[in-house]
């Protein structure tokens, strides 16, 4: 993995206010992100999974610039800028992002292809239209260009003049791929670009973006709440729980020997598609405690099998547990032994 | 193992403006008593349609043409009724009774405006009237009451209620002010059945739980409602219906490991609807394929996914990430057709890496190519040795 970084998250905050009452006062807050720190490094793909409600959509949107954060800071180090020259672009608004050129460098996959293409627009303007606000090319250049696009995403000319509900839902996210990469970006925010899709179409889209990534030198957040696909697609991963992340590491490493006891219970919870594989199935009790209130302490605790004192009252703070991972949780160092006690695997 | 639910030949068709749906194209599957049986496939291959075919609720437009659901109500599974031929009427009483089904959107089944505990209940008084009638009778013999003339009125109401739960005497009754209050003892009776039963489900505090609205729970814990829901009655096969797709793994996995459970004490036989192949090899004992309509292989669990035979079943093996191997998923081309015109011949010819001239023409029936293991395709079974042409696995 290339050393140099591309993206860096600084204690980034976001909380929505839910207003209540008739005088639509402030009643409280959703922590939808409570303090992230995440360096994303140039040509890898990061896997950011996590259960539904945990705040990875909203890091995303973060990143690329769709939102402004509560708190906290996210730095683009372009290229263009110069080796380790870094731009905060936390409070950069679109003009200023477009004048410094970052505009474009930046992009996002949404989960839902039906909802994310405009149904009124042909293929053609869908795809051209980001370009269209970047550069004046001329009809006859955009149009090869984006038949040009629509070829390195699997689709030929003949769609250009379709609309998109014309389209499989593998189709559409190609389209949507193929919008993405129009402004030559350098980093893609791809959230849970598979999950709407049935898995033979979900292993076409994997491989596309695969080789795009190898072709077009990019850089991925892959979003996502299914871990096999992460361990598919991603170098690194980090696990996220209720605005927090708990645990970052190389995949491999993960999936192999995980330190967080949330970590442990995401994989080990996962159905395998292999009947020779029998799964040590920690079963956590209860819900994911709202992002409102969220537990004092390790916000775990609540469904931590592990969970002491300490746990209730003091919030852990990450600890680098290997070279390359980071782990959040007070008593990591006896989690693998723990596990196997308690679980036996 | 004797059988406990069989489709011959199904046909269901939608008449929808676009076209004809040929959405089941002569499904055949037999359920086995005791056993999970997974129904897996793309979506839109017919899942869900087979299951509201035997069940016979299927949507509007949507028309059963042919075929028929053999149901053996004995333990033996010697006797059969057919369902197709039957009054509506029987079919609501076997509905949530001897068949319950679950499906994915746990809030499109329960009503946003009545507590748990009351839609819980209702399915105990709909289909459990008469035995609790007998239980409240019970329990009125040792009851204390303010006068001796109430204990016979009450008593003189639930044993008719127990002989006949349709009783005409007893609905005018229930009408009637005042009088009505001779089924109190009967609503008390399925509010403590509602409360056992939820928290026979791991739900913490059921006592309260059944006085919540579903807007108050969480997708988990409207799932375990849904679940008690069908349960009952102790149906003799529950249907689920992507029970746990919406979920999150954590939340997928308690659910998972309730089934199991429950298929553990009671005998009830499982139907369980999933297009993801980790829960089939998790929690199935057998299980069918289906692609565009067609059932193209059942077999035991083990051999369906050390051995698939299927074209289809194998590139869906392919394509999902699996745990301990890596390198590239293998997919196949093209997607699922549409079925107001689909494909000649085997449906799955026109993405099938391995297709002949006949494919196209025949559809291939399903056929023994092994010991408990059917396939529907012209290249598998004795005819043409399919291990030579896929050169094992
Ligand atoms: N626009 C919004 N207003 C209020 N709350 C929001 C908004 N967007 C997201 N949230 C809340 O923030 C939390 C995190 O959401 P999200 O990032 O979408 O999670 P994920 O993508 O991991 O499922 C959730 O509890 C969600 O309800
Ligand atoms: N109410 C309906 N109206 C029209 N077509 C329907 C309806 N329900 C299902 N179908 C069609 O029947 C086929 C099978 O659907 P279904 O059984 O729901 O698939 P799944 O395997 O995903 O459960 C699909 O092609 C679908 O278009
Ligand atoms: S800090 Fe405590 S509660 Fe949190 S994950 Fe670690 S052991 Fe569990
Ligand atoms: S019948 Fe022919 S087209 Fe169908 S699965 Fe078999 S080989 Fe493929
Ligand atoms: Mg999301
Ligand atoms: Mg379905």
């Amino acid at each position: 993995m290339p050393a140099d970084m591309i993206l860096q998250l600084k204690g980034l905050k976001k909380h929505y206010p839910i207003l209540g009452g008739v005088l639509r006062k402030q009643i409280n807050t959703v922590k939808a992100l409570d303090g992230i720190d995440l360096d994303i490094y140039r040509g890898e793909c990061l896997g950011l999974v996590g259960e539904s409600g945990c705040g990875k959509t909203t890091t995303g949107k973060a990143v690329i610039r769709l939102h402004d954060p509560s708190e906290g800071s996210i730095f683009y180090y372009g290229k263009e800028h110069g080796a380790g020259r870094g731009v905060d672009i936390t409070g950069l608004g679109r003009r200023a992002l477009k004048k410094l050129g970052i505009r474009g460098k930046l992009q996002m996959v949404f989960q839902d292809p039906t909802t994310s293409l405009n149904p009124r627009m042909l293929i053609k303007n869908i795809i051209a239209e980001p370009i269209r606000a970047q550069n004046g090319l001329g009809a006859r250049q955009m149009e090869k260009r984006v038949a040009e696009l629509l070829y390195m995403v699997g689709l030929t000319k003949d769609h250009l003049l379709r609309y998109p509900h014309e389209f499989s839902g593998g189709q559409r996210q190609r389209i949507a791929v193929a919008r993405a990469i129009a402004t030559d970006p350098d980093f893609i925010v791809l959230d849970e670009p598979t999950s709407a899709l049935d898995v033979s179409v979900q292993a076409q889209i994997l491989n596309l973006l695969k080789s795009l990534q190898d072709s077009l030198q990019l850089t991925y957040l892959f979003v996502t709440h299914h871990l096999l696909v992460v361990k598919y697609v991603s170098n690194r991963t980090a696990v996220m729980y209720l605005g927090k992340i708990v645990e970052l590491a190389p995949t491999a490493d993960l999936f192999a020997s995980p330190f967080h006891p949330y970590t442990h219970a995401l994989l080990s919870g996962i159905p395998i598609p292999d009947v020779d594989h029998k799964p040590h199935r920690i079963v956590l009790a209860g819900d994911v405690p709202s992002p409102m209130n969220p537990p004092s302490g390790c916000r775990f605790h609540t469904r931590c099998p592990f969970a002491q004192e300490v746990c209730r009252r003091q919030e852990p703070v990450a600890a680098e547990a290997a070279p390359g991972r980071l782990v959040a949780c007070h008593r990591w160092q006896d989690v693998p032994r723990l596990v196997r006690e308690r679980f036996g695997k | 193992m004797p059988k406990l639910i069989e489709t011959r030949d199904l046909v269901t068709n939608f008449y929808t403006y676009e076209g004809v749906v040929k959405a089941l194209n002569k499904v055949g599957l037999v359920i086995e008593r005791g056993t999970t049986f997974g129904l897996v496939g793309e979506s839109g291959c017919g899942k869900s349609v087979t299951a509201r075919s035997m069940m016979r609720v299927v949507q509007e437009p949507g028309r059963i043409e042919g075929g028929q659901v053999l149901f053996y109500p004995g333990e033996d599974g010697q006797e059969a009724v057919e369902l197709l031929s039957q009054s509506e009427a029987y079919m609501q009483s076997l509905r949530g009774d001897q068949i319950s089904m679950i499906f994915q959107e746990p809030n499109a089944a329960l009503n946003p405006i009545m507590t748990i505990g009351d839609q819980v209940a209702e399915s105990f008084l709909f289909h459990r009237k008469k035995e609790m009638c007998a239980k409240v009778l019970e329990d009125l013999k040792t009851a204390d009451l303010p006068w001796p003339g109430l204990k016979k009125l009450l008593e003189f109401f639930y044993r008719r209620a127990a002989a006949d739960p349709g009783d005409r005497l007893c609905c005018w009754a229930s009408r009637t002010p005042i009088l009505k209050r001779w089924q109190q003892r009967l609503f008390r009776e399925a509010r403590r059945r509602s409360v056992e039963i939820i928290a026979a489900l791991d739900i913490a505090n059921a006592d309260q739980v059944v006085d919540r609205y579903p807007h108050n729970l969480s997708g988990g814990m409207k799932q375990r409602i849904l679940i008690a829901m069908a349960l009952a009655c102790e149906p003799l096969l529950l249907i689920a219906d992507e029970a746990t797709s919406n979920l999150d793994v954590t939340i997928q996995a308690q659910i998972l490991d309730l089934l199991r459970k429950l298929k553990k004490k009671s005998i009830s036989s499982i139907l369980l609807i999933t297009h993801d192949l980790g829960v089939v090899a998790e929690t199935c004992d057998r299980v069918g394929v289906m692609y565009a309509g067609s059932v193209c292989e059942v077999a035991r669990v083990g051999e369906l996914f050390r051995n698939p035979l299927h074209p289809y079943t194998r590139a869906l093996l392919d394509a999902v990430p699996k745990f301990s191997v890596s390198g590239q998923l293998k997919s196949v081309e093209g997607n699922v057709p549409n079925l107001v015109d689909p494909p000649s011949g085997c449906r799955f010819h026109p993405r099938c890496p391995l297709r002949r001239k006949i494919c196209a023409q025949r559809l291939p029936e399903l056929a023994l190519a092994g010991p408990d293991h059917l396939v529907a395709c012209h290249l598998a079974g004795g005819r043409s040795g399919s291990a030579q042409v896929w050169g094992g696995r």
